[in-house]
């Protein structure tokens, strides 16, 4: 068994290849090859409606001089932030729920059915729900609570915020759960045997293993919200223009593509740059492991108990 | 206490969704309350608007077709990440995640710039392979952690049993994975079916569910947008309802199947 | 002279429930249909054009005043909406454009369409029969915008007045932009979101309207610089026209900043009675035309519609429902009196040469602000600077 073992470990490798091959041709052409394409479109210029191949910074300084672009990244950020990190929080200890006191599954399948309701739809409801005649309000003003409209509720920051975890929450709890799952409860059972507290177990034993799933599923959602641009329009009032719209408009309105290229580009740099942030952040809080020890370089070994 | 967060998630999520549901079926064109009586009139208007029609079904088209490249790319994928050494694995991993890690727009953007290029016009087919780049790396990381339990050594051993390569991926592998592939599929299917800040870039003459959804909204805003999402809603349902009950046909035979080769042998 | 409909009026045409004027008008309209019958082929006669892309404004894709001419002809439209003028060069544009058999302008955009994008084809006047120098008002009739090196390029479809929208049971009725920046206005305003609706406005407001669309980089400074104070009286800028509806259906405005005039006959729906006014400063004046983008490929099917929108019948419903003008001198016999008194249509003449058809900023210059800085420009405005 060990020499046969040892003869299929090179074929195994081989094949792990040759299964990876079509994958990866299709992202190279359509994912590395088109980033690429932009990058180098960031350094066109744009000029009399058209767009000229030839090499320029100008996009790039005219876009760091612009106070909008850098308001409106700002705004997207803070949406990103707050939408990612209330998504996370909301959603782990309903990731906990499924993974170690349910065994049956229906609760995340009633959680994803949500998924299949009209994202833009969905932002019109919450219209509906926040509104100044809406829902929230005039219960609060029936109930005597409040004699006038809370004007918060719409059009602002907040509203977008609500939304936007409304639409992503179901992705973080997936993540969350998958990542949950990595911890057996021999790993609980171990740690309670220990003698570890409630909290012991959840800061030495669940966010080491878990920590890549809960990074994840805050920089999924941070990524994701800070990049959306149509529930900031519809429902932030006058914050509601995002960087993200402003890309948008300049490949969709004004044609300037190469200006729109390197907005984007900023803005990869921007959200690199936090991702690599949020996991130094997790290292420093001592909640991820360290560079010493690494337990789950291999989760298919590590499982193999 | 957990239990009753749970269950406070679940009508945060709900909610809205029930209000959606709701003002579908409202009489008068208003988004607000009082709510002023029950009709169909909004489900009999997008019945009779063929622009609907066509748009679901290029939505089921593009959704369909995406989600069952996205699955067969990501099983590859998925069963490459456990075969591979570590560092070939962390490169795949990462290229297979990093759609992701950037914002919808990014991708939508470079997709049109790199169209163009080509000098290929935009169409259903651009919408499919846009949205099959989204939907891989959720395929991937749904199904990886479900992967990385898989046995080698199983398919090891029907190999040594004197399977063929195929026969062991088929009989061992396969039905093994199965259900986490369906599962991602079904993932894939809702996230194609919805997706409107990359199709925005690559969307063709021929327009999409949520495409449609967006003009709609550009003259007047009427329930008719809630009876669009309630009809995908009903329709996404009978998809998983169906796919629910092929799978557990499927498990039940193949139960019944091996319980029966165990008597013979 | 001009005309602001009543609310009841609005809210018969917008029901569907002719007033019985109007049912005395459509009585007549049908008589006259039947006069042009050859036109309106029957059954008999139908014909199968096919499947027709059009890239337009939402309710301005005539499906209804052309029905039955749509159904004889068998045009099937496949409609794409657009919720602002660039959505259409951002189809058409670049170098893998998206088929489109008919798509519109405003007058403002000819050059950037026909000369720079170079997306239009000349259009044969003998396969649109209806536009012809008898029954076109003069100043529509092969005028610059549409008709340039001798060829014809656009059919105008419907013209009308961008202004304030408001709702009379929440504010008074706004008789100057500058009343908008009084107390009870503040965070009842929406703009929306519609270059070629705000910007000449914006110029006029900071006392550049005569110069507009030429001016100066400084000058464009100070235009938006003139408009801050608008701004913070908003509540938000609305996606599109639609949006607005919603917006005021739900009670969250009360004054739609500069945009379609036409607005009520959507709010009425929900059940929100709003007017339009126009102000001391003036409406701006707009025009779209059809046009076959060169990407076209079912012409047959694209002339007989473009040829059906501008007969007089099509106007004339046009015209009623969405309250604006129309091109064709026979089209306003056909209409209901509130439609007819809309304009002036004894001087349309003096109209446009007191607000002329204002065009865009141009694309390139090196003395004045173009399009993209004004793009720009407006960008940084809607971000809060």
């Amino acid at each position: 068994m060990e020499k046969l073992k040892a003869a299929f470990a090179d074929r195994r490798e081989r094949s792990g290849f040759l299964l990876a091959a079509p994958a990866f041709l299709f992202l190279v052409a359509l994912f590395i090859v088109p980033s690429f394409l932009l990058f180098i479109a960031s350094f066109w210029q744009f000029d009399n409606a058209t767009i000229v191949p030839t090499f320029t910074l100008s996009n790039y300084l005219e876009a760091l001089s612009r106070r909008a672009v850098l308001y409106s990244t700002l705004t997207a950020l803070k949406i990103g932030f707050w939408s990612g990190l209330i998504s996370t929080v909301l959603s782990f200890p309903v990731a906990w729920y499924i993974a170690f006191k349910t065994r049956s599954n229906v609760l995340l399948y009633l959680v994803l059915l949500s998924w299949f309701s009209s994202y833009l739809v969905r932002i019109f409801a919450w219209r509906t729900i926040l509104g100044t005649q809406g829902i929230i309000n005039s219960a609060l003003m029936s109930a005597g609570l409040i004699d006038k409209p809370l004007e918060f509720l719409i059009f602002s920051p907040l509203a977008v915020i609500v939304t936007l975890v409304h639409i992503f929450v179901p992705f973080t709890l997936l993540l969350l759960l998958s990542a949950l799952r990595n911890v057996t409860p021999d790993h609980l059972d171990a740690c309670r045997d220990l003698g570890g507290t409630r909290f012991d177990i959840l800061r030495k034993v669940v966010f080491p293993i878990a920590y890549k799933g809960i990074i994840g599923s805050f920089l999924f959602t941070f990524i994701l919200s800070a990049g959306d641009f149509i529930t900031p329009q519809l429902l932030g009032g006058r914050s509601g223009m995002t960087v993200g719209f402003m890309i948008s408009n300049e490949f969709r309105v004004s044609g300037n593509w190469p200006a729109g290229a390197a907005m984007a580009i900023l803005l990869l740099i921007v959200f690199l740059a936090a991702s690599a942030l949020t996991t130094r952040l997790f290292r420093l809080l001592r909640l991820a492991p360290g560079v010493r020890y690494h337990p789950l370089q291999n989760p298919a070994s590590a499982s193999r108990r | 206490m957990l239990r009753i967060y749970v269950w406070g998630y679940l009508a945060f999520l709900a909610f809205p969704i029930l209000i959606i549901t709701l003002f579908a079926f409202h009489a008068s064109p208003a988004l607000t309350f009082p709510f002023e009586g029950v009709s169909l009139r909004w489900f009999a208007d997008l019945w009779a608007d063929p622009n609907f029609v066509s748009a679901f079904k290029n939505s089921v088209i593009v959704a369909t077709v995406a989600s069952i490249l996205t699955s067969i790319l990501g099983t590859m994928v998925a069963l490459a990440l456990i075969r591979l050494s570590p560092k070939p694995r962390a490169a795949l991993s990462f290229i297979s995640f990093a759609p992701i890690a950037l914002p919808g727009l990014f991708i939508g953007a470079s997709l049109l710039v790199l169209f163009d290029r080509l000098g290929i016009y935009r169409s259903l087919v651009t919408v499919i392979l846009a949205h099959t780049l989204f939907c891989l790396p959720f395929f991937v990381e749904a199904v990886r952690s479900r992967v990385a339990y898989f046995d080698l050594d199983l398919e090891l051993a029907a190999r040594d049993l004197g399977a063929t390569r195929w026969q062991a991926f088929r009989l061992v592998t396969l039905p093994l994975l199965l259900p986490t592939i369906i599962g991602g599929a079904i993932l894939s299917f809702a996230l194609s079916f919805d997706e409107i800040i990359i199709t925005v870039f690559v969307v063709g003459e021929q327009s999409t569910l949520p495409f449609y959804i967006l003009s709609l909204l550009r003259r007047t805003v009427t329930p008719l947008i809630n009876a669009a999402s309630v009809l995908a809603i009903i329709f996404t349902l009978l998809v998983l309802m169906l796919a629910g009950t092929v799978l557990w046909w499927q498990a039940r035979r193949e139960k019944s199947a091996r319980i029966g080769e165990g008597v013979v042998g | 002279m001009k005309h602001t409909w009543t609310c009841e009026e609005i809210k018969a045409t917008a029901i569907g429930k002719p007033t019985r004027r109007g049912l005395l008008k459509g009585g007549a309209a049908a008589m006259t249909g039947g006069f042009v019958a050859p036109f309106f082929s029957g059954p008999a006669q139908a014909e199968s054009l096919g499947k027709m892309n059009l890239l337009a404004w939402e309710g301005f894709a005539f499906q209804e005043p052309l029905k039955d001419y749509l159904a004889a002809k068998g045009i099937t439209l496949n409609i794409s909406t657009i919720a602002t003028q660039d959505d259409v060069q951002a189809r058409l544009g670049g170098s893998t454009p998206t088929v489109i058999d008919v798509s519109s302008y405003n007058q403002g955009y000819s050059e950037l369409y026909g000369r720079i994008l170079n997306i239009m084809q000349p259009l044969d006047e003998a396969r649109v029969p209806n536009y012809n120098e008898a029954d076109i008002f003069p100043e529509f009739f092969h005028k610059p915008a549409w008709y340039w090196e001798g060829k014809l390029y656009g059919v105008v479809m419907g013209w009308g007045i961008n202004t304030i929208v408001y709702d009379p049971a929440k504010v008074p009725e706004p008789k100057s932009y500058t009343d908008l920046l009084k107390a009870e206005y503040t965070g009842k305003i929406a703009f929306v979101d519609d270059p070629l609706a705000n910007w000449p406005i914006f110029a006029r407001l900071s006392g550049l309207g005569a110069k507009y669309p030429n001016v100066s980089k400084d000058e464009l400074a100070k235009v938006f610089e003139a408009m801050a104070p608008y701004r913070d009286q908003s509540k938000t800028f609305a996606a599109s026209i639609g949006d607005v509806t919603n917006l005021f259906g739900s009670g969250e405005i009360a004054v739609m900043f500069c945009g379609w005039s036409g607005l009520p006959t959507e709010t009425i729906k929900q059940k929100v009675e709003t007017r339009y006014v126009i102000p001391a400063e003036g409406g701006a004046v707009w025009s779209d035309a059809f046009f076959i983008p060169k990407t076209a490929t079912n012409l047959d099917a694209a002339y007989a519609y473009i040829d059906g929108i501008i007969s007089p019948e099509a106007q004339a419903k046009h015209a009623a429902n969405t309250l604006s003008g129309t091109i064709n001198k026979k089209a306003v016999a056909l209409m209901d009196d509130a439609t007819r008194n809309l304009f002036d249509y004894n001087n349309l003449a003096d109209l446009f040469a007191k607000s002329p058809l204002p065009n865009i900023p141009p694309i390139k210059s090196d003395e004045f602000a173009t399009f993209d800085d004004w793009t720009k420009a407006y960008a940084d405005f809607k971000a809060g600077f």
